[in-house]
């Protein structure tokens, strides 16, 4: 892939998670943030998969930078992490798996729909893991829950 | 301090439902509701939410307990009403009560953008997402009709039903009609970018992601209800656009 077709795909994605954010009535000012976190996520997810053929590693990676970078724009910006995590990450989630497993099981190839299955169950585990392990290094200190 | 305590707990628990009905994590309902009950001087406080509904006892100055059940029926997602009702709980005691649960109450009734820019996003959404699976203009444009008709049914849809299930349904099998008929008339082109960028909007990328925030919490029962949800979302969908695939090379045709 050229570093054209890099910014192509980046200029989709944050378009494409703008128009999101706008279905799930995201706060206005929360919008430039979440559509350029949208684009970052899909362009690491790309760009590692790319580098070592792993695409777990890619969803991973992809959805921890983003759910740090929406920890700290929540910081800065006094909103809830979720308002950024939940707009930037739909990019990764992998649509295109859980429609390539159901055009497999519709065609009755069912060992190639339990491949791309099982792909698409463990890419959402890794991005999962990832927005469980970003969220947490940022509750280290106590909550008020612990009272 | 607060005198009036039925006043008191009608505030917190509106401020839990509030962020319960428009999407936000229970802990996030747990802690406006704990937060709420402090800012009025009642820190003896036990709330349990749970993605349906809302359970919540305080104790007055005097020791007597007051306990309110909440039953959520709607839930929606609205980012910016959460934003909100974060920003008015956590003003409760600047405030006055009732004038904290008007405000509240409000945000139900505030647009915060017209309807059909809602709709028109949706369509450029999954116009944009075909492009980023890899399609071209001819993808956009019909991912785009599929994601506007998708839209335009689900609003339908939603007022029939709660849950999303014949949302998604209709959504998966609209997708799949416009889709395969672009092609078609279009002469060839990319099926799999235009139906996987399409679809993307309706899967339950919120659901996901609420879950796994409310598991990791250690609220287990809202993580498990909510990956239910989740799943169960994601399935609808993959029946409507697997159902119309199914059908269609059933009888005969080829996916081009």
């Amino acid at each position: 892939m050229t570093l054209g077709n890099y910014i192509n795909i980046f200029l989709a994605s944050v378009a494409a998670t703008f128009f999101f954010s706008i279905l799930f009535r995201s706060p206005r000012r929360a919008l430039p943030i979440s559509s350029v976190l949208g684009g970052v996520a899909y362009v690491v997810y790309l760009f590692i998969n790319q580098c070592t053929g792993w695409p777990l590693l890619g969803y991973f990676i992809g959805t921890l930078v983003v759910a740090v970078a929406s920890e700290i724009a929540a910081r800065l910006m006094k909103m809830p992490a979720t308002t950024f995590i939940i707009s930037s990450v739909i990019v990764l989630v992998p649509g295109f798996g859980l429609y390539r497993t159901m055009l497999h099981l519709v065609q009755g190839a069912y060992d190639m729909a339990a491949q791309e299955g099982t792909q698409t169950i463990l890419a959402i585990g890794a991005m999962a893991l990832a927005i469980a392990l970003g969220s947490s290094v940022f509750r280290l200190k106590p909550t008020r829950r612990d009272s | 301090m607060i005198t009036d305590i039925a006043q008191a707990l009608r505030l917190a628990e509106t401020a839990g439902r509030v962020m319960l009905e428009n999407g936000a994590e229970t802990y996030r309902a747990e802690e406006t509701v704990i937060h709420v009950c402090r800012s009025m001087g009642l820190p003896d406080v036990q709330v349990l939410v749970i993605p349906t509904g809302i359970f919540l006892t305080l104790r007055d100055q005097g020791g007597q307990r007051h306990t309110s059940v909440v039953r959520v029926n709607r839930r929606s997602i609205n980012l910016d009403s959460i934003h909100q009702a974060n920003a008015i709980a956590r003003r409760v005691g600047e405030l006055s009560v009732q004038d904290a649960i008007d405000q509240l109450e409000a945000l139900h009734t505030r647009p915060q953008y017209p309807d059909w820019f809602n709709t028109l996003s949706a369509a450029l959404c999954s116009g944009f997402f075909a492009l980023v699976f890899g399609g071209g203009a001819l993808e956009f444009v019909i991912a785009a009709v599929a994601g506007l008709l998708a839209a335009l049914l689900g609003r339908w849809a939603g007022r029939l039903d709660n849950y999303q299930v014949i949302n998604s349904l209709l959504g998966g099998i609209v997708i799949a009609v416009v889709a395969l008929t672009g092609i078609r008339l279009a002469g060839g082109g990319n099926l799999d970018a235009v139906i996987a960028g399409a679809v993307l909007p309706l899967l339950p990328g919120l659901a996901m992601t609420v879950a796994i925030r409310d598991t990791m919490r250690g609220d287990l029962v809202s993580g498990v209800t909510r990956i239910a949800e989740a799943l169960l979302v994601a399935a609808c969908v993959a029946v409507g656009v697997g159902a119309v695939l199914g059908l269609w090379l059933k009888i005969g045709g080829t996916l081009v």
